[in-house]
C-alpha cells in the first residue's frame, strides 16, 4: 500500500475518485482497502488528508493592470512557499508555468479590471470553470487606477480613441464584479498582505485541506 | 520540415505581463513575425496630466508591478530637476540602496523562477525534483534578501511608501540595517552558484548589436553618462534627441531605434559597457565569468543579471555598513514652470522621464521612453534571425525554444505598453 501511495496519490495530478484509482491497482485486496476508505471520507476528511494529500486547486489570473498584485503573491511566497507549496496545486498560473488550464479550479484569484470583450470572454470562462471567484487589489475591485481613462476629459478621450478602436476596447474599464459574481474581495495596491492570507486560509478550511 | 506554417504562441508564460507571438511560414522559409504586446495600455502618460508634481511620482509607480521603484525614482528624478532641487547625500545613498534592493529582487524572480526551469529542461519551478529543491530555497531566500532591503528603505517593494521628491518621510533602523546586512551576506554564495549555473548553460543566439546604457564609475543604476557599444558618449538629458519612435500597429507599445537603427538596453548591454566598474569583492568571485564578456549572445542577458545581482548585493552591504541614516529636516520646494528629465537604468534598461510641469507644480505632459519598449524592435528581428535554425523541430518545440529566447531579454509587457505621445500646447 506504502508504494502505493508514492508513485500514485503523490503525482501531482492524482484522481479524486478512489475507484477510478483503485482499478490502477493489480491486487484485489488494496481495491476492498481503498473502496473502504472511500466509504470512510464521506465521514472523515482526516484521513483523507494524511494519505491523499489534498491540495487547494487554484488559479492566478491578470487582466488589466500592473501585475502588482501577482508579483505581491511572489514576495509573499518567500517566507510561505514551503507552507504553501504544500497545500496549493497552481492549475492556473502563467507567471509560473507553460501548462495552465483554466478547468477545475477551486478557487480563482483575479487581478485586474476588465477593458475589452476578449478579457470579458476569459473572465467568464474563468467564473464557469471555478467554484470561487476571488478581486485581489483595486483595479479588480473598483478599477482603478487602471480605469483612470474613464475620467479623462473629452478632449484627452478624442487624443486616444483611435487607440481603443485599433485594440477594440470598451469604452469603459470595469471591475470584474461587473461581469462575474465574486465571491470574496482583497483590497490594496498592491493587495494586503494580512487580508489575502486571510482569504486563503479560509478557502483551505472550507475546501478541507486544512482543519 | 515545416514548408508552410502558421505558428501562434497566445499568452507567453513566465514573462512579467501579457504577449502572443505569430509566425508565418511560408515555403520553409521565415515569412513574417509579429511580436504582439497585448497589455492593454492605461495611458499614464495622459492620467498624470494636471496632477500635483508630488503626487505624481506614487501614481507611475503603478505602470508596473515589479519594476515599480525604478518609475517611482526616475519620476522623481525628472521632477527635483524641474525644480532645481538638489537631493542631500543621505538621500541619495538610500536611493542608491533602493534601487540595488530592486535589482536584487527583480533579477532573481526572472532568473529564478522565469529562466531557471528552461535551464534544466522543466515547465516550472513547481516541477523541480530533489536534485533541483536548493534551487527553489535559493530562489525564494534571494528574493526575500531583496524584498527586505527594498521594505527597509522604502517601505515596500511594490508601490513604495516611504520616497517621495525631496527625501525619505523615514530612515532606516539600526536593527532593520543589521538584519538586511545579515542576510544579504546569508545569500552572496547562492547567487554566485546561479551565476556559474547561467555561464555554463550553452544556449547561444548572436547577432551584431548595438548596446546602450547609463555608464558610471561605481556602476549604479541611478545617475552617470549614457554610452553605446558603437562609440557614442552623451549626457543622460541628452537621450531623446538620439533616439526615434516607430509606431509598431498591432502591438500595444511603440518601438525604438537609436540613432536610426535597433539596439539593446539591459543587463547584458551595462555589463558589456562597464564590468571594470562593477563592485571590486563582485568582480574578483566572478571573474572567471566576467571574461565572456563583452559578448553579443543575447542568453547572456540572465548572466549579466545574475552578475548584477551579486554586485547589488556587494554595493548595498558596503553602504548600509559605512554609513548612520538620520532623520532630516522636510526640505522647501517650490513648484516652477519648466521641463527636465530623468533617466536611470531599470533591471530591464535605461529609462526615460520627460515632465513639463506648470506654474502651480501640476504636470502639463509628460513622456515616457521605457525599457522593453526600446527592445521590441530588435526582440522581434531576433525572433526572425533565431527561427530558421528551429524550422526542423515539431511545432511544440519550436513554441518552447522560441519563448526560452524571449525570457532571455527579461521583457515587461505592462511597462511598454505605455503610450508615450507627446502633447504640445
Amino acid at each position: 500500500m506504502s508504494s502505493f501511495c508514492n508513485t500514485h496519490i503523490r503525482q501531482e495530478e492524482r484522481k479524486e475518485n478512489y475507484l477510478i484509482v483503485s482499478l490502477f491497482l493489480s491486487d484485489l485486496s488494496n481495491f476492498y482497502f481503498v473502496f473502504i476508505l472511500f466509504v470512510f471520507d464521506f465521514y472523515s476528511t482526516v484521513t483523507v488528508n494524511i494519505i491523499m494529500k489534498k491540495k487547494l486547486k487554484v488559479g492566478i489570473f491578470s487582466f488589466t493592470g500592473d501585475e502588482g498584485c501577482v508579483i505581491y503573491f511572489l514576495e509573499m511566497l518567500n517566507e510561505r512557499y514551503k507552507e504553501w507549496f504544500e497545500l496549493i496545486d497552481f492549475k492556473h498560473a502563467r507567471i509560473l508555468k507553460r501548462k495552465s488550464i483554466v478547468k477545475d479550479i477551486d478557487v480563482a484569484f483575479v487581478e485586474g479590471a476588465i477593458s475589452s470583450k476578449k478579457e470579458e470572454e476569459k473572465l467568464r470562462e474563468v467564473r464557469n470553470n471555478s467554484k470561487r471567484v476571488v478581486a485581489i487589489g483595486s483595479c479588480a475591485i473598483s478599477g482603478n487606477p487602471s480605469n483612470q481613462r474613464n475620467f479623462f476629459n473629452m478632449e484627452t478621450k478624442q487624443e486616444i480613441d483611435f487607440l481603443l478602436k485599433r485594440f477594440n476596447m470598451n469604452e469603459k474599464v470595469l471591475p470584474i464584479s461587473e461581469f462575474v459574481k465574486v465571491d470574496d474581495v482583497v483590497p490594496g495596491c498592491p493587495m494586503i498582505e494580512e487580508n489575502f492570507v486571510e482569504v486563503l486560509t479560509k478557502y483551505l478550511k472550507e475546501f478541507n485541506v486544512v482543519k | 520540415m515545416h514548408k508552410d506554417a502558421d505558428i501562434k504562441i497566445e499568452q507567453l508564460s513566465k514573462i512579467e505581463g501579457h504577449a502572443d507571438l505569430d509566425i508565418k511560414i511560408r515555403g520553409g522559409e521565415v515569412a513574417d513575425v509579429k511580436l504582439r504586446i497585448e497589455e492593454n495600455k492605461r495611458f499614464y502618460t495622459q492620467a498624470i496630466r494636471g496632477m500635483s508634481y508630488m503626487q505624481v511620482p506614487q501614481l507611475v509607480s503603478r505602470i508596473c508591478g515589479t519594476c515599480s521603484i525604478a518609475h517611482l525614482s526616475c519620476c522623481i528624478e525628472a521632477v527635483e530637476n524641474i525644480v532645481g532641487f538638489k537631493p542631500s547625500e543621505q538621500t541619495e545613498i538610500l536611493r542608491n540602496l533602493a534601487m540595488y534592493g530592486l535589482m536584487i529582487r527583480d533579477h532573481a524572480m526572472h532568473l529564478y523562477l522565469f529562466s531557471l526551469p528552461d535551464v534544466f529542461g522543466k515547465d516550472s519551478v513547481l516541477d523541480f525534483d530533489e536534485s533541483l529543491h536548493k534551487y527553489v530555497h535559493h530562489a525564494f531566500a534571494v528574493k526575500g534578501a531583496g524584498n527586505n532591503l527594498s521594505k527597509l528603505i522604502m517601505g515596500r517593494s511594490v508601490h513604495a511608501t516611504l520616497c517621495q521628491v525631496g527625501g525619505f518621510l523615514k530612515v532606516p533602523e539600526r536593527e532593520g540595517i543589521k538584519k538586511s546586512v545579515e542576510e544579504l551576506k546569508s545569500v552572496r554564495e547562492n547567487v554566485i552558484e546561479l551565476i556559474e549555473v547561467f555561464a555554463n548553460w550553452p544556449e547561444r543566439f548572436e547577432r551584431k548589436t548595438n548596446f546602450v546604457g547609463i555608464v558610471s564609475k561605481d556602476y549604479n543604476f541611478l545617475e552617470g553618462r549614457i554610452k553605446s557599444t558603437d562609440g557614442l558618449d552623451i549626457p543622460e538629458n541628452k537621450y531623446w534627441e538620439h533616439l526615434d519612435r516607430v509606431v509598431i500597429p498591432y502591438s500595444q507599445a511603440e518601438g525604438f531605434e537609436f540613432e536610426g537603427k535597433e539596439y539593446l538596453v539591459g543587463a547584458l548591454a551595462r555589463i558589456n559597457l562597464n564590468k571594470n566598474n562593477l563592485h571590486k569583492d563582485t568582480k574578483k568571485d566572478a571573474a572567471e565569468f566576467l571574461r565572456l564578456f563583452p559578448s553579443e549572445n543575447i542568453f547572456h542577458n540572465n548572466l549579466a543579471q545574475a552578475i548584477e545581482i551579486l554586485h547589488s548585493i556587494d554595493r548595498a552591504i558596503e553602504l548600509l555598513e559605512t554609513h548612520t541614516f538620520k532623520e532630516e529636516k522636510k526640505p522647501t520646494i517650490k513648484p516652477k514652470t519648466n521641463e527636465g528629465v530623468g533617466v536611470i537604468e531599470a533591471p530591464r534598461g535605461t529609462l526615460y522621464y520627460m515632465l513639463s510641469l506648470n506654474a502651480d507644480g501640476t504636470v502639463r505632459f509628460g513622456n515616457l521612453v521605457i525599457p522593453t519598449a526600446q527592445n521590441q524592435i530588435k526582440m522581434q528581428s531576433d525572433i526572425k534571425y533565431f527561427l530558421p535554425q528551429l524550422l526542423d523541430k515539431p511545432e511544440e518545440e519550436i513554441k518552447s525554444e522560441l519563448e526560452k529566447l524571449i525570457r532571455a531579454y527579461d521583457p515587461c509587457m505592462s511597462c511598454a505598453s505605455h503610450f508615450l505621445k507627446v502633447n504640445w500646447k
